[in-house]
Parts: C-alpha cells; sequence; structure tokens
C-alpha cells in the first residue's frame, strides 16, 4: 500500500512544472486565446521533445510506455499551469483510445497516429457521437476543432478515425478562448474503423473513465493554482490598515477550498491507479475523482474570485483564465452531480 | 532521523504507488476479520448490542469487550507488543480500524487513553509511566477521561484556570479547579489534564500535564446529560487534591508540548480513523436500497445526498492513505491533522444527515429502551464532530495560517 508517488514520477512532474514555468506562463496562456486555433503548435512540439506528449504512447512507437498514474501527475500540472494546448483530448482520451484499437481491424491506423503523437506531429481529438453523447459528456460538441489534425468519433456504433480536412465543422467559440468547440459531420467513406460495435462498448465506457479521471486531474491543478492566487493576493492586499489574509471570513472560505483539494488529490490518484491495473472499481473511482475535482474548481473558482474583489473580475488580471478552464471541465464529460449518480449506480449494483 | 529509518524512508520513495495490501497486510486482514466476526458482541450470538456506554451497566459492558479484545491482542494492534500490542504498522492499523467498524464493534469505551493519552505517554513518558498504565489503559482495567476544558476555557486552552500548586512532601502537587465536558468521566477512572503550575508564566508555558486517579480525596464528579439524555459528560471538582510527582507526564511547565502532541493524535489519524465512517456510509447505502423500495420517490429526493455523503467518507479513506504514506516516507504530521479533522467530522455529519433525510418523519422514533439508537443516536453523535477535539472553526484558522499561511491575526 503506498498512495503517493515515487521519486521518478515527481521528478518528472517537477520537470515538466519547470518547463510550465517557462514555456507556459500566463501571458502565454492570453495569447493562445487569440491565435488561430486556440493552442500553439510549436509548444506541442516541445512537450513531444519533453516526453509529455508520449507518456502512454507505447515504447515501440516512440512513446515512454507509462500509464494513467504519470499521466494523472503530468495532468496536474498541466491544469495547474493551465496550459492551453490539448492534452486532455489528445493524451487522456485519444492515447488510450487508439492503445485500445492497435490490435482491432485499425490497428495499422491507431500506431501510425500513436506514434505521430508522440513525436508532437499529431494533434487529435476526440468527438462523440451525438446519439451516444448525451448520456456520457452532456455536450454534443467537439473540442479542439479546427486546429486537430484527426478526430476520433466513437459511439455505441463504434470508434471510426476520420482526418479532420474530411469533416464538415461547424465551429462554436466558448467562454474560454482557449476552448474551440465545434459541431462535427463527416462523411463516412473518408473514415477508419477503428473498432467495430462490439468492441465500442468497451472502449466507450472506458472512454468516459479517462475523461473523467483525466478532467479531474486537470481540475485539482487548477483548483490549487486558484487557492495559491488567492492565498497571494490575500497576503498583499491591505484594507482597513492590514492584510486582508488576516480576517477571518477570508480564512476560513480558502481552508475550505484547501480541504476539497486535499479530498480530490488522493481520489485522482486511485482513480489513475485503477485504470493503470483495470481494476474492478475503475469506473466508480474515476466517478468518484470527477465528483470531487470538479467542486473543488468551482468552489475554488468562486473563492478565488471573491478573495481578489474587483480586481478579479476583470479580463486584465489573469485569474479569469484559470476560473474559466475550471467551469469548463467542471462539466465537461460529466457535471459533479452525473458522476455521484454514477458511484451510487455502482455501489447498488455491487450489493445486487 | 535515524539511518534505519532514513534508509527506509528512502526506499519508500522508490516504490511505486499501489493500492493494493501486501500479501502480509492481506492476511492480517483475514485473521482479524475472523477474530472479529466471531467475538464482536452481536444480537444474533445473544451477546450484543452492548447497552449504552454512557449507563453503568453499558460502561462495565463495554469495558468487558475491551478486556476480551486485549487478551487476544486486539485491542491496541499498533502498540509494542510489551504493552499488550502487536507492533502492527500504520497500514495494518488502518486495516484493523476498517475490519472493526464494519464487522460492527462497539464504541471503544477506553478510547481517550489508548488513542489520545497513549500515544503522548510513548513519547513523553518515562519508562516506569509506561509501564505503569499502558497495559492497564490497553485491558480496560483503567478507563481514562480527558480534563482539559473548563467553564472558562474551550476553543482558548491556554486561558484555563485550574490549578497546581508544589505541596508537602516536596514533589507532590495539590490541585485545585474545575474541569467540564469531560466524555466518559461520570464512569472513568482516571482522568489526564493540564493545570497551571506556574501563574507568572506566559499563559503557554505555566501549564504542567498530570494524571489523576477520580478516587483520589477531594475530587467530586457530577455527570451532565449530553444531547441524547445519557449521562456522556462529566463536570469533575478538584479541591485540595494531592498528586505525587509520578504522576506528571513531561516536564513541569511543559504541559502545553505534550497537550498538543495528543490533540494531533485526536484530530488527525488516530481517534478517527476513515474504517468507521467508510463502514456507516456502506449501512447508509443498504438504507438507500431499502427506502427505494418502499418509497421510491424519497430515494430520489435523498440519492444526490447519499452519493455525496459516501464519497466523502471514501475520499476521507484515500487521502488518510496518502498521509499515512508521507508518515512512512519521513514526515510528521503537522497542522495538516487539521485538515484531516476537517473532512471525518463532515463526512460523518453527511453521512447520518443523508440517513435522517432517508428515514423522513420516522427518524424522530427512539429505541426500545427509550434512547436515540441507530441512526437517530449516530446523527446526534455526529453532531458533536464539529465541536470537540478542536471546533471546526479553530481548525479552519490553523489550515489557514499554518498550511496556507495566511497572515495570523
Ligand atoms: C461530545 C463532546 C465531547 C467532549 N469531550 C471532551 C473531553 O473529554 N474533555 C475535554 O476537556 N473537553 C471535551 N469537550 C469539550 C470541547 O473540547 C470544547 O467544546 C471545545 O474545545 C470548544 O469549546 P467550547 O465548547 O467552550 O466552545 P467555545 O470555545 O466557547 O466556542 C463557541 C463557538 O465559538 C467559536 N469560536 C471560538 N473561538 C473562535 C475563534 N478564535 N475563531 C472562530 N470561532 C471561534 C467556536 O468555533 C464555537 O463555534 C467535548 C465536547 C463535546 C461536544
Amino acid at each position: 500500500m503506498r498512495a503517493a508517488f515515487d521519486r521518478d514520477q515527481e521528478d518528472f512532474a517537477g520537470q515538466f512544472r519547470s518547463f510550465c514555468e517557462k514555456e507556459c506562463p500566463p501571458s502565454a496562456v492570453r495569447a493562445a486565446w487569440t491565435s488561430e486555433v486556440g493552442f500553439s503548435r510549436e509548444r506541442w512540439g516541445k512537450l513531444a521533445e519533453l516526453g509529455v506528449l508520449g507518456i502512454g504512447v507505447p515504447e515501440e512507437l516512440g512513446g515512454i510506455g507509462r500509464g494513467e498514474v504519470e499521466l494523472a501527475a503530468l495532468l496536474e500540472v498541466a491544469g495547474w499551469a493551465a496550459v492551453p494546448e490539448p492534452v486532455l483530448e489528445t493524451m487522456a482520451m485519444a492515447v488510450p483510445l487508439l492503445r485500445e484499437c492497435a490490435s482491432g481491424p485499425g490497428a495499422r491506423v491507431a500506431r501510425e497516429w500513436l506514434a505521430l503523437i508522440a513525436a508532437g506531429e499529431a494533434v487529435v481529438t476526440v468527438g462523440p457521437e451525438p446519439a451516444w453523447a448525451s448520456g456520457a459528456t452532456g455536450s454534443q460538441l467537439t473540442t479542439v476543432l479546427p486546429g486537430a489534425d484527426m478526430v476520433l468519433v466513437a459511439g455505441s456504433n463504434g470508434v471510426v478515425a476520420v482526418p479532420s480536412e474530411a469533416c464538415g465543422i461547424v465551429a462554436r467559440r466558448a467562454l474560454d478562448g482557449t476552448r474551440r468547440l465545434a459541431e462535427v459531420t463527416f462523411d463516412p467513406a473518408a473514415a477508419t474503423v477503428l473498432a467495430g460495435p462490439d468492441e465500442a462498448l468497451a472502449s466507450l465506457g472506458k472512454l468516459a473513465d479517462q475523461a473523467a479521471c483525466g478532467s479531474a486531474a486537470l481540475l485539482v491543478g487548477l483548483s490549487s493554482r486558484l487557492l495559491g492566487m488567492a492565498v497571494e493576493h490575500a497576503g498583499e492586499r491591505r484594507q482597513f490598515g492590514r492584510q486582508i489574509g488576516s480576517f477571518q471570513a477570508v480564512k476560513h472560505k480558502l481552508s475550505d477550498v484547501a480541504l476539497r483539494i486535499e479530498l480530490a488529490r488522493p481520489a485522482v490518484w486511485y482513480a489513475a491507479w485503477q485504470l493503470a491495473n483495470q481494476g474492478a472499481e475503475a469506473s466508480q473511482a474515476a466517478s468518484v475523482a470527477k465528483a470531487l475535482a470538479a467542486e473543488a474548481a468551482t468552489a475554488a473558482a468562486s473563492a478565488s474570485l471573491q478573495v481578489h474583489g474587483a480586481i478579479g473580475y476583470t479580463a486584465e488580471h489573469d485569474l479569469h483564465l484559470w476560473m474559466k478552464r475550471s467551469w469548463a471541465l467542471a462539466s465537461w464529460w460529466g457535471d459533479a452531480a452525473h458522476h455521484r449518480s454514477r458511484v451510487l449506480q455502482s455501489l447498488i449494483a455491487r450489493t445486487e | 532521523m535515524d539511518i534505519v529509518a532514513e534508509n527506509l524512508a528512502v526506499c519508500q520513495i522508490c516504490s511505486p504507488m499501489d493500492f493494493r495490501l501486501t500479501p502480509e497486510q492481506e492476511s492480517f486482514r483475514a485473521e482479524a476479520r475472523s477474530w472479529l466476526r466471531a467475538n464482536v458482541p452481536s444480537a444474533e450470538r445473544g451477546t450484543g448490542p452492548l447497552p449504552s456506554l454512557d449507563t453503568p451497566e453499558g460502561f462495565e459492558a463495554h469495558r468487558a469487550w475491551e478486556r476480551r479484545m486485549f487478551e487476544e491482542r486486539w485491542s491496541v494492534v499498533s502498540w509494542p507488543r510489551s504493552y499488550g500490542g502487536r507492533g502492527a504498522g500504520l497500514v495494518e492499523w488502518l486495516v484493523f480500524e476498517e475490519e472493526y467498524w464494519d464487522a460492527g464493534g462497539p464504541a471503544r469505551v477506553g478510547q481517550n487513553g489508548i488513542f489520545l493519552l497513549g500515544p503522548a505517554m510513548m513519547a513523553f513518558g518515562t519508562e516506569e509511566q509506561r509501564n505503569r498504565f499502558l497495559p492497564a489503559m490497553a485491558s480496560g482495567e483503567e478507563i481514562w477521561c480527558q480534563g482539559w476544558s473548563e467553564p472558562g476555557a474551550g476553543s482558548d486552552l491556554a486561558s484555563i484556570r485550574s490549578v497546581a500548586r508544589p505541596g508537602d512532601p516536596e514533589g507532590t502537587w495539590v490541585l485545585n479547579g474545575l474541569k467540564t465536558w469531560c466524555s466518559r468521566g461520570a464512569f472513568a477512572d482516571w482522568l489526564f489534564g493540564l493545570f497551571r503550575t506556574d501563574p507568572s508564566a506566559e499563559r503557554h508555558r505555566g501549564l504542567t500535564y498530570f494524571l489523576v486517579p477520580l478516587d483520589a480525596p477531594g475530587i467530586t464528579v457530577r455527570p451532565i446529560a449530553q444531547l441524547d439524555g445519557e449521562p456522556g459528560f462529566a463536570e469533575v471538582f478538584f479541591d485540595e487534591v494531592e498528586v505525587p510527582a509520578s504522576q506528571v507526564l513531561g516536564s513541569v511547565g511543559r504541559g502545553w508540548e505534550v497537550a498538543m502532541a495528543t490533540a494531533g493524535s485526536e484530530r488527525g489519524l488516530s481517534l478517527r480513523s476513515p474504517g468507521r465512517f467508510l463502514a456507516a456510509a456502506r449501512r447508509l447505502v443498504a438504507l438507500y436500497e431499502q427506502v427505494a423500495l418502499c418509497d421510491p420517490a424519497r430515494a430520489e429526493r435523498c440519492a444526490d445526498a447519499v452519493a455525496r455523503a459516501w464519497i466523502e467518507a471514501e475520499a476521507y479513506r484515500l487521502a488518510t492513505f496518502a498521509t499515512a504514506a508521507r508518515v512512512l516516507d519521513g514526515a510528521t504530521v503537522g497542522p495538516e491533522a487539521s485538515l484531516s479533522k476537517l473532512a471525518w467530522s463532515g463526512a460523518d455529519l453527511a453521512v447520518h444527515e443523508a440517513a435522517i433525510g432517508l428515514l423522513g418523519s420516522s427518524a424522530e422514533l427512539l429505541g426500545s429502551d427509550g434512547t436515540p439508537d441507530g441512526w437517530l443516536g449516530g446523527f446526534l453523535f455526529a453532531l458533536a464532530g464539529p465541536i470537540y477535539a478542536g471546533t471546526n472553526e479553530i481548525q479552519r484558522n490553523v489550515v489557514a495560517e499554518r498550511v496556507l499561511g495566511l497572515p495570523r491575526g
């Protein structure tokens, strides 16, 4: 029993954090908002060089061949830095899905794209098929378009790979300027089948779990940065002749956020570990993690905004970059209430 | 840290995340489970449930249960063998607790001794004191109560006014004053508490930690009924109570330090392990399923609260394993213990509030013996969680100032 990262995992996460401090400061996040596709291709290449993109790609395809535990460590850092690149879509969703498909009918295509991802040459996103989407994600939109090279469309009929140039895209802008959403249509003739309807159900279940766990890891990182900003501000800003952080109303608000984060983080580790080991509790653990992390992040956003006062209510201050990402991810691939009901269903199923 | 501990910590850090128990830990779990399943007082075997521990018969029945566990070395598994334990590690202890509460084990009447005073005595006591007190504490022969609070000193514990002055012969002490809210004080045998020995010193400095038998001349115990109507509290009056030097724990004037070590155990891992709340959360899910059969609309309305409560208990379990990993890596649990306290008291309340919601208007009914039992009794007790062991407001202050580093004041 050891509920902690090992030294290598800590070290890798530490390197990634230093990378983010240098390559992805708040000004870079802000720049991504106004960029053409919402993220930087150049930084994507650097993420590949660092080994971040290939963390879950098998070694023989140029990756590092690690699992969800390492991924969770990296995603928490990505959330902390509000990295605008589509790490959730590509690293936490497309890579595991492609890995699942790497022995199926679309093995060749799956392996090819896994290698491209590890090399930093491809951005892959995952779009739910509308009929299946509403239950699993609450949204029928796909992220990262038009910036992605390929879309994996997942639904109960199977998983297909569609090059994005073969997609019809109706772009929808979101509150978070880095989140580029789109309605997607495609010509089935342009799609490669990676998994047929028989294998699809299992893959889809796992995809939803991966999305829940991955977004939860990002949300823990986002929350801890939101809390950090609030603590810093509360130590600097003075009113009534004292630091506002010395007021108990401020202290208690931030302590509550700290507690939520401390409870969500180990839940993310457990979910990641369950996923990595194909544990019997993987789905349940992923939902526990998402339910906790989503509420930690929305609480962190509200508390941090309140502690900042009017300056936090501006688009000039960096706070909103983290808040808006938090709000979006809190409900993406299932909000807290959705995941709580999934947990209850699985607990009941277990006792039956 | 000594060299061995340091090497151990290094090995720990190199081993990967793993939520499985080792084979040894699994067999420890199996052994604990089978013993508990066979021995925990139960209605089926006609040995339980035990009467409320806040009654004279109930107290003695709980004491006998402690004795039974002690005989087979289950009462204090993490203590050294020489004091009646098994020398079990932190993870084994957490596992034991899961099994204990899952088996429906009764409340631990010796908890103030074994979970709070015991660890402090191992850290601060003399060899003689440890040999004298620990085995009797572990067996339930001597049940301890905690004498910290006073009518004028609650959250602001350092403002206590009960005093101890040097007695005759030299080295002895004479205690005067009043302690209150002593849990289980009505029937307990001994009290550990803080008394002011140097009124002129800075208020945290002049305090000393005393161990006092409740049958000593000059002591009067007045039971106080708690919310459930039973005498779960006592007020303890001290009138010229003589105490020998051997009953000072730690150094004279250093009582605050010893008390804070005890408080860390109370807030953190040892008093309220996750097993207790997980077991309650599991029972909550079972209750939900029952209600769903007879009143599906009510179950539906309560579903989110049930899920939320179960998740809180599970989150506390996982967070505790993360804390255990840090401890095994060589870290000490400091102000983070306040986060644990907020977590368990919150989870307990969430579980019991959800249960009360599921029970609807039948929740108010008393048990067959005319006392609040089952969920209602649990709910009343859960309400105390945010008050005792340092109120949750005080814990939030600690988290803000000492974990987050916000300015004092
Ligand atoms: C079930 C139960 C068992 C107990 N068992 C024992 C025992 O065995 N031995 C023992 O010695 N004591 C025991 N206590 C007492 C317990 O330690 C005290 O109740 C606790 O320390 C709070 O003190 P108080 O009740 O005097 O409340 P007060 O300190 O008067 O507090 C009242 C309210 O004011 C708030 N408050 C006070 N100071 C601050 C502050 N600085 N910032 C923000 N809010 C503040 C508190 O949070 C609380 O909400 C027990 C209490 C309960 C409920």
